[in-house]
């Protein structure tokens, strides 16, 4: 096995480790002795760790760093080099299953009021598809979390390879895949708020249910392609080592051969991170925030004629503008909540290609805690969404009660229906062009 | 797959360098 390359990970204590786990690490090298393919069980050469206990800032000089040994070593995955553990633990470990569990029950909610008949515009479906969205991304990788970070078992090696295989599917490519829907959904929803705004007439012909409905499975196959090769860019091999003093199956990381052979792997990243880069965070910012403008600017006008109508006493126009306005600015802040969550992923991923790939200036140990932040925000956001659409739609407010409360509450204060979006839904034939 | 061929190797540390950004559990986590 002599030259074999790749990643170690090392098993080291980190600060949160517990006395057991302290125990079980006394001696990483008994740990990790018999190290072998199952193919030829040829033995490998032990690597020398010493028994330095890792505090944090070893744990930051390792991050890109020792945490990868290279020659006569042989790599298995585990999850105690993956995250800073300093900031892994408390966030995923303990903040995240509160977190998870607001998301559910708040996005279950829009789901439920959403999804109720008289709440059946185009703006609302879409509105309902992020919500769904959003809590499969915190779903999928909660147990995986849960195991890792709250009951502290990330210093374990992953295994089997089927468990390998399952980590990835659920911790890294379908939350991924729901994220970046969400991401285009909240786009297209921008757009919609757009054209009924900014270009009314159109609204009719390019914002109907049915063409809602067939952009939304496009969105959810595009980024289901865009995840797919994920799923077989590379390969688990089987990996038996000493653990706790059985053997046990753990998985050996590798590039596959068809980006070997066929693209190589710079060009394979490279793509891969530049859609991410390009498609999913800075096109999407860059739109979002040109539609913001110009809806804001749109805003700013109806206001002014809002107050021109109300020195004319027309009461009626001045209560539909002003429910246009309050729908128009809960979209902005939907999108601006977005935008935080977004634009350091995007400068962190660029940064990461042209560091990966031209010049080596990105400090990963850095890089790395600012992407767990800006994960922890993204999943934090997600029930504020919750609370704008309560707080700035009057008929989500009253189909929640209805549902909720019963309908007596609700009719105390209904003497119109408004669409969560979309203003008055009495003044309009199509239900959505306000303006 | 020859694990000794120049080439393979190149290969997995290409593949360790693209992989020291890790996305996270929501984005994408470590290729």
């Amino acid at each position: 096995m002599d030259n074999y390359t790749d990643v170690l990970y090392q098993y080291r204590l980190a600060p949160s480790a517990s006395p057991e786990m302290e125990m079980e690490l006394a001696d990483p090298r008994q740990m990790v002795r018999g190290f072998h393919l199952p193919t030829n069980e040829s033995q490998l050469e032990i690597p020398d760790y010493g028994n330095e206990s890792l505090d944090y800032p070893n744990y930051q000089q390792m991050v890109g760093g020792p945490c990868r040994m290279e020659d006569n070593n042989i790599s298995y995955w585990n999850l105690t080099c993956d995250s800073p553990l300093e900031y892994a633990m408390p966030l995923y470990g303990y903040c995240m299953p509160f977190l998870l569990i607001i998301t559910i029950i708040s996005n279950s909610l829009i789901v439920l009021v959403l999804s109720k008949k008289s709440m059946a515009t185009p703006t609302n479906f879409v509105l309902m598809g992020m919500a769904i969205c959003d809590m499969l991304t915190v779903i999928f990788p909660a147990p995986g979390l849960w195991y890792m970070y709250t009951f502290g078992n990330h210093y374990k090696p992953l295994h089997p390879v089927s468990m390998c295989l399952a980590y990835s599917i659920f911790n890294e490519i379908m939350p991924a895949m729901c994220h970046t829907i969400s991401v285009w959904l909240t786009l297209a929803l921008a757009v919609q708020r757009y054209i009924y705004v900014c270009h009314a007439p159109m609204a009719r012909t390019w914002c109907t249910m049915p063409r809602v409905r067939r952009c939304t499975a496009y969105i959810a196959l595009l980024a289901f392609l865009h995840q797919l090769p994920r799923f077989f860019d590379r390969t688990y091999m089987p990996l038996v080592i000493e653990w706790n003093g059985s053997p046990t199956e753990v998985c050996h990381l590798e590039t596959s051969m068809w980006v070997h052979d066929y693209i190589g792997v710079d060009l394979y990243y490279t793509s891969y991170y530049l859609f991410r880069v390009l498609f999913v965070h800075l096109l999407p910012c860059i739109i979002l925030v040109t539609l913001n403008i110009l809806l804001f600017a749109a805003m700013r006008q109806a206001q002014e004629r809002r107050k021109l109508l109300f020195r004319e006493n027309r009461k009626k126009e001045c209560k539909k503008l002003r429910e246009t306005n309050c729908t128009t600015l809960m979209l902005i802040v939907v999108v601006s909540v977005f935008l935080l969550a977004e634009i350091p992923i995007a400068v962190v991923t660029a940064m990461h290609i042209v560091s990966s790939l031209i010049i080596e200036f990105l400090d990963y140990g850095l890089a790395n805690i600012c992407i767990m932040l800006t994960n922890f925000f993204l999943v934090f956001s997600y029930p504020i969404n919750f609370g704008i659409y309560c707080g700035m739609s009057r008929q989500f407010r009253e189909t929640f009660k209805e549902i909720f409360l019963g309908r007596l509450m609700a009719k105390k204060d209904s003497s119109t229906k408004y669409s969560i979006v979309n203003g008055a839904r009495t003044c309009t034939n199509t239900n959505e062009t306000v303006l | 797959q020859d694990r000794n061929d120049t080439e393979w190797i190149q290969s997995q540390k290409d593949r360790e360098k693209w992989c020291r950004l890790n996305l996270g559990p929501y984005l994408g986590g470590r290729c």
